[in-house]
């Protein structure tokens, strides 16, 4: 048996591949979630590498703005203390809101469990080729980075982890069309699902006719979906059409976040279950 | 020290696949598939089972880093650096045209063969958006790149692993 497969070396190659391949691709595909250690050996061993390869890019941005940027700082120090002094007003009524709102959470037997720890991650590489949409974070398992946590943007929801390694960890964008996010309008609380279109835009699918949706309509998470907590800015309406007899609207949006520029973003370091918004 | 060229040679290709690439989706919003022409140079240079080899883990380290459809990459770029070993074996020029035609049209086959592949194994999913434009980009650059890249990899291979300088394939394997 041995002597014929090295007789036919090639062709015991190329089978081989195909099974394996094929294999993999099938367990791939009806895989739920979770990662293989196969999976996670290969994450390990490529996150070093990313993290040193992006390192020299790094420091030069550091060092940008640490030093070089610096110019014309006493004229911004200057306004940010005029608009300083100007919000201590708001913060005070901001304070005392934020008590009386947890005094009746308190009165009706509920409260919010705290704050959700976050940690900043760098990002070390993004894969954004035709085949996914993914970011490669510097935070891992060893930093209590899991699957399904909320990554995060000042300017918005980014994604979530879909892969943990040891030390780096991988990030599902809401723009990659396995994505969905369930959204609310901020004006006026009318709910849809977030997601890519198959032709590759952003759109609000779920929609009623009868939903008053206008251009410029801000989406932020209804905190329902069970990853991502409420009120954070997921996209902004670009196009509303359709009503009339259809069932729901055809609302293109645009994601908040401009994922080209991104360097760093905010993991939450909360499972799903923890959240007590959950 | 041929281990220690290809090791060196993947940890090199996985750091610009994810860092490096973003540079030129900076200028021409597109990304070469720097995988793909390592797995290309290792088939031209060292024959159909270590290009196959080296395709498949390569592709597979793709697929993992994109979170993509798993084995799609590892069985394109495996059969890939296959076809290319024994292609150049029975062309036997190398030249820096050959070289951009050979980057062509084995990214044309790389991404019709993945589409076909996850046209078939998650049809739910659909392709990305944009799919055929950004690949049509990565094309184009691998075509360019592809001399670039050879060129390259054979002075690395040539401090690396001296004795196969001047050495023509199939002896150096």
């Amino acid at each position: 048996m041995l002597q014929i497969l090295s007789e036919r070396r090639t062709a015991t190659l190329l089978t081989a591949l195909f099974l394996v391949c094929f294999t993999l691709m099938s367990l791939s595909t009806r895989r739920s979630g979770g990662t293989t250690l196969f999976e996670e050996v290969a994450l390990s061993i490529s996150g070093p590498l990313m993290e040193t390869a992006a390192a020299p890019k790094r420091w030069t941005v550091s060092l940008w703005s640490s030093y070089i940027s610096l110019r014309g700082l006493r004229e911004e120090n200057l306004r940010l203390q005029e608009e300083l002094s100007s919000l201590n007003g708001v913060e005070v009524r901001a304070r005392e809101l934020r008590s009386k709102i947890e005094r009746l959470e308190g009165l009706l037997g509920g409260g919010r469990a705290g704050e959700i720890p976050v940690r900043l991650a760098q990002i070390v590489g993004r894969n954004q080729s035709p085949y996914g949409r993914t970011l490669i974070v510097d935070l891992g398992r060893a930093d209590g980075v899991r699957r399904n946590m909320a990554v995060l943007h000042d300017k918005g929801i980014v994604g979530r982890i879909f892969r943990a390694g040891q030390t780096v960890s991988q990030v599902l964008l809401i723009t990659d069309s396995r994505s969905s996010v369930d959204v609310i309008i901020q004006r006026n609380r009318e709910q849809g699902v977030f997601s890519i279109s198959p032709g590759g835009e952003g759109e609000v699918r779920y929609m009623p006719t009868d939903a008053a949706v206008k251009v410029g309509d801000l989406l932020v998470s209804s905190g329902q979906g069970g990853i991502f907590p409420k009120g954070l800015l997921v996209a902004r309406v670009l196009e509303v059409s359709g009503g009339g007899e259809r069932l729901f609207r055809k609302v293109r949006a645009t994601p908040a976040v401009d994922f080209n520029k991104l360097e760093e973003v905010l993991i939450m370091l909360a499972a799903p279950k923890e959240i007590p918004w959950k | 020290m041929t281990l220690l060229f290809f090791a060196f040679v993947a940890a090199g290709a996985i750091v610009f696949q994810t860092t490096f690439t973003q540079y030129f989706f900076d200028w021409t919003g597109g990304r070469p598939d720097i995988m793909l022409l390592v797995t290309l140079y290792i088939g031209v240079q060292r024959g159909t089972e270590s290009g196959l080899a080296t395709g498949f883990f390569l592709g597979l380290l793709q697929d993992i880093l994109s979170g993509g459809l798993l084995g799609a990459n590892a069985l394109t770029k495996g059969l890939l650096g296959h076809l290319t070993g024994g292609l150049v074996r029975s062309i036997g020029r190398r030249n820096w045209f050959f070289i951009a035609t050979l980057g062509f049209f084995t990214t044309v086959f790389d991404i019709v063969v993945w589409a076909i592949l996850s046209a078939l194994f998650q049809p739910h999913i659909g392709l990305k958006a944009g799919f055929w434009v950004a690949s049509l980009k990565t094309i184009v650059l691998n075509a360019i790149l592809a001399p670039f890249a050879f060129h390259m990899l054979s002075m690395i291979e040539g401090r690396i692993v001296p004795s196969s300088l001047n050495v023509s394939y199939p002896d150096r394997s």
